[in-house]
């Protein structure tokens, strides 16, 4: 017999598989007082009905402020113009009223299976306003949706195409010889992809939960694209685009309980709080806007990304090239979501035995994968050094 | 108690080890509750002890400990040969069903209709960017030659300075 008060729990009656937490017949305690148990039970139940039912009375008065939220959710946070546009793909530079400060200007590059606003959703939650106040002329790649005539675009069409156009742009607007290429997720990938051929061009890197390696098997998403039960061809050659409801729904499924049980129980707690409730519809509307991908792209992804893992062994084709990471010699920040289920941390961190970058910084944030760009945690601990980071290696 | 133990380590079906851990998550949040377990006993009053077992925070400490099982069980699952298994299958029949729909448009409802088909349009599409590869293959071996023949002219020196795109094309 142990004491539960003390952590522990009394013996389980009828060899009960598991700890009991009440006290036995036998136990220190005695037999209980049937009658005094029941009317404990009855006051408690009481007590906790009053309370849910005054709760749910505060709800449902939050009601037209939950449908408000709903109808005003932003995307996207700061003003910007855009200046380059090759349909679908669009150029953006945001303008902010800090000082420009550093003379190199950065590029965010963002994954092409969501939109990029996550990255600038809300003045409180954005990469981009951090990036802005610390005097930085700030640019961000919109992949926008591709349509049927992009289905074939492959992998080396948006690095060596789309991006390095982009480039090209912002370094004869701004004049610098060079670039800070900030890539998140796949963008991350693309980016050290862009690194590896254009070096002139990269003064510093930094990814953000950048999937390099895909050899740990722990992830989820890498034991569903075994080519034992995933035909990325079949899907391909049968689809073009790769629809958005397909990407969509295999990310939610990745955490069915955490995406389609939680998040609205966390909802219905909060319903009355209108500071969560801005946030709530910014990310539902973000993470509810999903974009085809380009059916080329993902097969080239899929099958030399998470099939082979040729990123890490130097053998990535990437049209006439193949992609060496050894060839990036820029300083590098590397950072990492220790909660990250779609990106593993062990899938980014080889990107140091990778690089040749004698300048490799390495920081880690306790968040999820959006987490890193929305978190609270991430805006208070991570940004604020990666700005430095930035600073410390730019040019004035 | 022995057999209790033997209990525990005895492999268990997935639905019977779902049930066992959920309760075990809910016996330990219940015991973890001020007042209850043996405080609550040790009283002498009833196994709901001096502290809120109905209380909502003791709601939601249940409420988690079910939740956090499932999440465990749902993973598991999506990691096992049948759930792969299915998966596989579902999407070949999807793929499949996709396949008949697009042969059936293409073929009888855009003939019948003298209409081009989606399947047709991205044929075409393809054929239009593989002319585009095509000539921008041509066009950067041009460039290549002209830029060979005007540092054979010593031209080079009085060229404009370089743009981005002419180093970048540099690697």
């Amino acid at each position: 017999m142990t004491d539960a008060s003390t952590g522990s729990t009394a013996t389980p009656p009828f060899g009960f598989p598991f700890p009991f937490p009440f006290p036995m017949p036998g136990a220190p305690g005695g037999m209980p007082n049937p009658a005094a148990a029941f009317a404990q039970m009855t006051e408690q139940m009481t007590k906790a009905w009053q309370s849910e039912f005054e709760a749910m009375t505060k709800k449902a008065a939050a009601f037209p402020k939950v449908v408000e939220a709903a109808m005003n959710a932003k995307k996207g946070s700061t003003p910007h113009e855009v200046v380059m546009s090759e349909p679908p793909v669009r150029l953006l530079r945001y303008t902010g009223k800090a000082d420009k400060r550093h003379g190199t200007p950065v590029l965010f590059v963002f994954a092409l299976v969501n939109r990029p606003y996550v990255l600038d959703l809300l003045p409180h939650k954005s990469v981009v306003r951090q990036f802005l106040n610390a005097g930085f002329d700030v640019y961000m790649i919109d992949w926008g949706t591709p349509s049927p005539a992009d289905a074939t675009k492959t992998l080396h069409d948006y690095v060596e195409g789309h991006l390095h156009r982009a480039v090209e742009r912002i370094l004869q607007e701004t004049g610098s010889p060079d670039i800070n290429l900030i890539g998140y997720c796949m963008g991350g990938t693309m980016s050290a992809m862009y690194a590896s051929l254009h070096r002139e061009l990269v003064r510093n890197l930094i990814l953000m939960a950048a999937p390099i390696d895909w050899s740990s098997r722990d992830s989820l998403l890498l034991t569903w694209t075994d080519p034992k039960h995933f035909d990325v061809d079949a899907i391909v050659d049968t689809f073009g685009l790769i629809p958005p409801a397909f990407l969509g729904n295999s990310f939610a499924l990745l955490k069915p309980v955490a995406n389609y049980f939680q998040k609205w129980q966390g909802f219905y707690d909060k319903m009355d709080d209108e500071k969560f409730l801005e946030d709530f519809f910014a990310m539902e509307t973000w993470s509810n806007d999903n974009i085809p991908i380009a059916g080329e792209v993902y097969r080239d992804f899929v099958k030399y990304g998470f099939q082979q893992n040729r990123l890490v062994k130097g053998t990535f084709p990437l049209g006439k090239h193949t992609i060496n990471l050894g060839n990036i010699t820029c300083p590098v920040l590397n950072l990492t979501a220790d909660a990250d289920h779609l990106v593993l941390p062990c899938q980014s961190t080889p990107l140091k035995d990778c690089v040749s970058s004698t300048d490799f910084t390495e920081m880690s944030v306790k968040a999820g994968h959006i987490g890193l760009s929305v978190g609270s945690r991430a805006h208070k601990e991570v940004w604020p050094k990666a700005t430095k980071w930035l600073s410390e290696r730019s040019q004035d | 108690m022995a057999d209790a133990t033997n209990q525990g380590n005895a492999p268990v079906d997935p639905v019977t080890g779902f049930w066992r851990d959920m309760w075990a998550r809910y016996a330990a949040a219940a015991g973890s509750m001020p007042g209850m377990g043996a405080a609550g006993g040790a009283t002498g009053d009833s196994p709901f002890g001096q502290g809120a077992f109905f209380s909502p925070d003791a709601m939601r400490r249940m409420q988690n400990s079910y939740f956090e099982a499932m999440a465990k069980y749902a993973e598991d699952y999506m990691k096992t040969p049948q759930f792969l298994e299915s998966m596989k299958r579902s999407m070949d029949q999807a793929l499949a069903f996709r396949q008949q729909m697009d042969g059936f448009l293409k073929s009888n409802m855009a003939s019948a209709f003298e209409a081009a088909s989606g399947g047709a349009n991205t044929e075409v599409l393809g054929a239009i960017r593989q002319l585009s590869a095509r000539i921008d293959e041509r066009l950067t071996n041009l460039e290549a030659r002209l830029s060979a023949l005007e540092g054979a002219a010593g031209l080079e020196n009085a060229a404009a300075p370089a743009k981005p795109g002419k180093r970048a094309a540099k690697h």
